[in-house]
């Protein structure tokens, strides 16, 4: 292994990942303990993150590579999502959450962005119990609760079209 | 991660971020979802304008906020939700509105649930926003009274912070309301105007003499009269919606339209001048070119691309029913400022 160009990663598994040195620098938690203690040569434990998820996040990295504006901040809610993107996040939910939390725990904004702008698509433009079946959730609310929600915050989006 | 659930449970602080994407109306679904759901994206419905595609092109939509003094507060409940209402509004920094009416329409041709805002519901909202940045307001099937309209513009006058306001107006009462309210159109740094678009194209200006020059850095308007803009130095950007013009029952002369598109060669200083694609194929627009600083040329003018207005029937309605409300309503206002 060199030194200056690569870096080993163990997933929570134990299985280990050599990536070089500038996608590892794509995640914010990597690149600032790189920084801090500099290349030692031992594996970097990723205890928090599963193999299949950090090939699925190595992946969106190694795409973005020679991204100008991967770390641009991009507050454009509205932004179409790019076709390989859209693509990308074509998986099922529980490795979408997986990635979310992944890209939250190694500071990946983009892909936090991205994987968060997804599952707000999946939940737009739907009812409550419809978002409940998509996200598996149990409805917590007495009827009478409910019912005072839904008069204190007035009409959601299935009424107003 | 929990093993035994197939889909694990999204994180407060993650459902959090996925909140700050949503428009109002999701927004408002997702509250109904569960407890924490609810507990957790409270705070976001006051954070975020919604900003959702109508089909007027781009013009936000806030759901209306339910604030009533005829139904409360009564219990204690009710009363830590008002509380909850008036601190999200007096932090609200972007208010967006639409379909407000004097009375709200209750008949048998209207079954749909109404989305209309009942003018002294919107009122009672904007007194409580002192520190509005920006303003929008989108009136559609009734209009407001003058009275209630000048009543608005002098609550938005008492807003220190406002600096963008959108709105539109009833073309009737536009010239008036420049007249009236300069002083408040002058501290505005964006101000979008447009009038409904089947009454005609209200013009800005012409201005009258001895003011101060306008602080406006965004404008968009429906048509404009050359005389305004010296009056907007420090204008950079021009958006021209000219959406009567294409219709069928308000011709327009196309040697209006040549002469308005010289008047905008004159207007090199602009930035940027947005036309409505209404105006491509008709009139040769291209001729008009800038110049920057090295005497180059640059394509100064961007089309904006808004989709064909579809023309639906008007349904026929009985010719006998005539409208009173906004008369009766305005006494009501009245009574309200009292």
């Amino acid at each position: 292994m060199s030194a200056h160009s690569q870096i080993l990663l163990t997933s929570s598994e134990g299985t280990e990942f050599i990536i070089d040195r500038d996608i590892a620098d794509k995640s914010m938690l990597l690149k600032c303990m790189l920084e801090d203690i500099g290349e030692i040569g031992q594996a970097v434990p990723l205890p928090n993150v599963s193999g299949p998820i950090l090939t699925k996040v190595i992946e969106y990295c190694t795409h973005h590579r020679d991204d100008p504006n991967f770390l641009s901040a991009n507050d454009d809610v509205a932004a179409e999502i790019d076709e390989w993107d859209l693509e990308y996040c074509k998986v099922d939910q529980g490795t979408l959450y997986e990635l979310i939390l992944a890209a939250n725990y190694l500071d990946i904004k983009p892909l936090m962005d991205l994987t968060c702008k997804t599952v707000a698509n999946m939940i737009k433009a739907k009812s409550p119990e419809e978002i409940r079946k998509t996200f598996n959730i149990t409805n917590d609310f007495t009827p009478e609760e409910e019912d005072q929600v839904r008069r204190e915050n007035g009409k959601g989006s299935r009424r107003l079209s | 991660m929990n093993l035994l659930t197939p889909t694990p449970v999204l994180p407060r602080e993650i459902l959090f971020e996925i909140g700050k994407l949503l428009d109002g109306p999701s927004l408002v679904d997702c509250l109904q979802v569960a407890k924490d759901w609810h507990n957790t994206l409270q705070p976001l419905v006051w954070r975020t304008i919604s900003h959702r595609h109508w089909n007027r092109g781009d013009f936000p939509l806030l759901y209306w906020i339910p604030l009533s003094r005829k139904n409360g507060p009564h219990t204690k409940a009710q009363k830590q939700r008002e509380a909850e209402i008036l601190w999200g509004l007096r932090h609200t920094c972007d208010l967006t509105f639409h379909n407000v009416v004097a009375i709200p329409r209750r008949n048998r041709f209207h079954q749909q649930p109404s989305l209309s805002v009942p003018a002294s519901q919107f009122f009672l909202t904007v007194r409580r926003t002192p520190n509005l940045v920006r303003f929008a307001l989108g009136m559609v099937s009734v209009n407001l009274s003058d009275h209630q309209l000048s009543t608005l513009f002098k609550l938005l006058n008492e807003m220190p912070k406002l600096e963008a306001v959108e709105i539109i107006l009833p073309a009737r009462s536009l010239p008036v309301l420049i007249e009236t309210h300069f002083s408040f159109f002058a501290k505005l740094k964006e101000l979008k105007l447009s009038g409904r678009w089947y009454t005609g194209v209200p013009t800005l200006g012409p201005i009258p003499d001895k003011i101060t020059p306008w602080k406006l850095q965004e404008l968009k308007t429906d048509r404009l009269d050359k005389s305004f803009l010296p009056y907007c130095p420090d204008l950079k950007g021009l958006t021209l919606d000219v959406n009567g013009i294409n219709d069928p029952r308000h011709p327009v002369d196309l040697s209006l339209r040549k002469k308005f598109i010289e008047q905008l060669q004159e207007l090199s200083k602009l930035d940027t001048i947005n036309l409505n694609m209404y105006w491509r194929g008709q009139v040769d627009v291209q001729k008009f070119v800038k110049h920057n600083n090295n005497n180059e040329k640059v394509e100064a003018i961007r089309w904006v691309h808004t989709p064909q207005r579809v023309h639906t029937p008007v349904p026929h309605r009985p010719a006998k029913k005539i409208y009173a409300g906004p008369v009766l309503f305005a006494l009501k206002d009245i009574f309200d400022l009292l």
